[in-house]
């Protein structure tokens, strides 16, 4: 017999890890509902699951293949070509951005959950993290296919990709705790999310071919907190190797630094939503 | 009813709980103080400390207006908010119905709401799967539960949603309103449920606004007012207390026999009757030279439309007459809610001695009517009619009083006409006095 004794229901009382396993068959559930509300209950089905990443996609490599064109001189020494390396950096930006635009309207979406059941909330911001594996295994897929296809057989660190995301997981874990529960109580946060994210694709290594940016960007790249698991996806789907170790270890660092402050915020905050929502 | 208190430890106790409310200007303010700010609050005092004990396997209802403070307790016994001050103890595994369909999807299937649902409400998903059939046939879905949520009648989500409530096996139970849901025959078994939960041992708080229910289920009824226990105690009483609540402090306050003496045609009192029960003459036809100026309802001394079976009540019915009428016939009617008409009364039916004769214009006749209530539980809306006797109306007002009955121990909700009988037995000596 399981039931929310109420040491279950609040991050505050339990460990991460105890209440992920105590809560893992809401948290899955909740997830796999979200997926099918967004795919397979709508009109053309999963073919958005395929399709809209694919676009979003597409129109980048179309931008940056033939509008503003890269000299071909310039990623000559690279181990792909500009798509690639372009795609490699822009998936998990894809991916942060939808993980955390969900997130942030995550709790403050559901009041009635909040309100009127003992609900354990912070399965809220969890479970958005999850609902995203589609958009991951779809664009990942066409990355492998389009390397296959034109640039030759990935290189063997594409193996290591569950590992990353597994580990990509626990990086926005902390993130989608914090921005969940300020956001029950600071209504604009969500803005300021979607503005980020809007100038946030210029100031990502993303489109830019390491090594020939401008000094200050540079430096921009390290004070982004994002630019880190997009160096660390780059390495290994693209370059095959760690050309970046301050990325590998600012990427760690971070995971560790946002699930601190996202739990301890978490932890203190989660009691008062039922004040506010 | 109650239990004895042989070292039996409450499953609820409740020490001068305490819930005070911050009213912020923004919601960033919560953060504010959070994180060591002080922000500029009004204070709402929802709960000034209230203490009561809940049995095991009691039930208790909870009673009262809006905002007085009946869904901060739930809340706060089900743990969604904390309290300002004092303590709940709580033993056992606790569950809750406080709001219909809570974590079910539109898009999803009947079928997948179940798990939902169930997950959302604290089960796991082995002791769901291990329901699943048990709690669609409680639901009476049949093969409505493959489609989705969306595409149901709200009889129909309410009943999904107490079928995944019910199936939960909590051994202490908070409800919410659960009887303003879903058909009559679905009614019924819930009640049954809830039954099957006491005799299983379950204690069960819920707030309700059917008198009836608190009659019929509850060990112990708490009447909360303004933040504080106005009354707790046996539910009959606590219904009556809770309907002079309600209806009009003066009526339940004035000591009763002198309220006959003033009864007497005395002008206050119509006025009194018009302040204290809330009339509707909204639906009123007929010529006019006579009208119903009022019509007072009094049961146990007090005014009030809440009527128990079995009790006697009097229907006091002021009229005005208008013009000079030779003869008016006069009556009163009760229909159900379905608008048929249960109970016919006029006073043709008394011939030697009620004719009503010669009424002058500018006149007031007050007519009483001493009854008993032979109607089991429920709603019934009350008319007056007055007519000559060649069946033109002078006025009729239809429903002019809502009238709630609440049952009592003698009848049975399902008996919709009582006689009162006595009782004899012949033969084997199988009475027994207790």
């Amino acid at each position: 017999m399981s039931g929310h004794s109420r040491t279950s229901l609040h991050l505050q009382s339990t460990s991460l890890f105890g209440f992920l396993v105590r809560n893992r068959d809401l948290v899955l559930e909740m997830a796999r509902r979200d997926i099918r509300e967004r795919y397979a209950d709508r009109l053309l089905g999963a073919f958005w699951a395929v399709f809209s990443p694919l676009f979003l996609m597409g129109v980048y490599v179309v931008v940056f293949n033939f509008i503003f064109r890269v000299r071909q001189s310039d990623i000559a020494h690279l181990p792909g070509d500009y798509t690639t390396l372009l795609l490699s950096g822009l998936i998990p930006w894809l991916v942060i951005q939808a993980v955390l635009s969900r997130a942030v309207v995550s709790i403050s979406g559901q009041p009635s959950l909040v309100r009127q059941v003992a609900f354990p909330t912070a399965v809220l911001p969890i479970k958005t993290i999850l609902s995203e594996a589609p958009l991951i295994v779809t664009t990942t897929l066409v990355f492998l296919v389009y390397h296959l296809a034109i640039v030759g057989l990935p290189h063997w660190t594409a193996l290591l990709l569950p590992v990353y995301w597994m580990a990509f997981g626990l990086y926005v874990l902390g993130l989608c705790l914090l921005l969940s529960s300020l956001a029950v109580f600071l209504r604009d946060l969500n803005e300021m999310i979607v503005m980020v994210f809007s100038v946030g694709l210029f100031l990502s290594p993303i489109m830019y071919i390491p090594g020939a940016t401008v000094g200050w960007l540079e430096w921009v790249f390290y004070l982004n907190p994002f630019s880190y698991p997009i160096w660390v996806h780059r390495d290994i789907a693209f370059f095959g190797s760690i050309t970046n170790p301050t990325a590998w270890v600012g990427f760690a660092a971070l995971t560790g630094l946002f699930l601190f402050v996202g739990l301890s915020v978490y932890r203190r905050v989660e009691n008062r939503f039922g004040d506010v929502l | 009813m109650s239990v004895p208190a042989v070292a039996r430890e409450p499953a609820i106790s409740v020490q001068d709980l305490k819930k005070t409310y911050k009213i912020y200007r923004k919601s960033s303010d919560v953060l504010g103080e959070l994180f060591g700010r002080q922000p500029v609050v009004d204070h709402v005092h929802a709960l000034n400390g209230i203490s009561f004990d809940v049995g095991k396997g009691e039930i208790l209802g909870v009673l009262g207006r809006n905002g007085a403070g009946k869904s901060t307790l739930l809340k706060l016994l089900t743990g969604v908010i904390d309290p300002t001050g004092g303590s709940i103890t709580i033993r056992g595994r606790i569950s809750q119905v406080l709001e219909l369909g809570t974590g079910f999807s539109a898009e999803a299937t009947g079928r997948e709401n179940i798990f939902l649902g169930g997950l959302c409400l604290g089960m796991s998903r082995a002791e769901i799967t291990e329901r699943v059939d048990e709690i669609i046939a409680f639901s009476e879905l049949g093969e409505f539960i493959d489609r989705p949520f969306r595409t149901y009648s709200l009889g129909m989500q309410a009943r999904l949603s107490f079928a995944v409530a019910f199936a939960m096996r909590p051994e202490v139970l908070i409800i919410d309103e659960w009887l303003a849901v879903g058909d009559a025959k679905f009614g019924v078994k819930c009640y049954d449920r809830i039954r099957e939960f006491k005799r299983e041992g379950t204690t069960i708080v819920f707030v309700t606004h059917n008198y009836s229910t608190v009659t019929e289920f509850c060990d112990q009824t708490m009447i909360i007012d303004k933040g504080a226990i106005h009354f707790i105690g046996a539910p009959e009483e606590a219904v009556f207390r809770y309907s002079q609540l309600l209806f009009g402090a003066q009526a339940a306050e004035r000591p009763a026999p002198a309220a006959q003496v003033a009864t007497q045609g005395d002008s206050q009192d119509i006025d009194r009757v018009l302040a204290t029960l809330p009339h509707d003459f909204s639906s009123r036809f007929g010529d006019g030279q006579a009208r119903v100026a009022a019509v007072s309802v009094e049961s146990n001394g007090a005014l009030t439309t809440v009527l128990r079976s079995g009790d006697k009540f009097a229907l006091r019915i002021f009229i005005d007459v208008l013009a000079d009428i030779e003869e008016m016939i006069m009556g009163f009617y009760i229909k159900d809610r379905t608008g048929r008409s249960v109970v016919l009364v006029t006073n043709v039916l008394f011939p030697d001695t009620l004719q009503i004769k010669n009424l002058r214009a500018g006149t007031r006749l007050e007519a009483t009517f001493d009854a008993t209530v032979t109607l089991s539980a429920g709603y019934f809306f009350l008319g007056i009619a007055l007519a000559r006797p060649d069946a033109m109306k002078l006025d009729q007002v239809d429903r002019i009083h809502m009238i709630e009955v609440i049952g009592s121990p003698q009848v049975l909700a399902e008996s919709i006409v009582n006689v009162f009988p006595t009782l004899r037995i012949n033969g084997a000596a199988t009475a027994s006095k207790p």
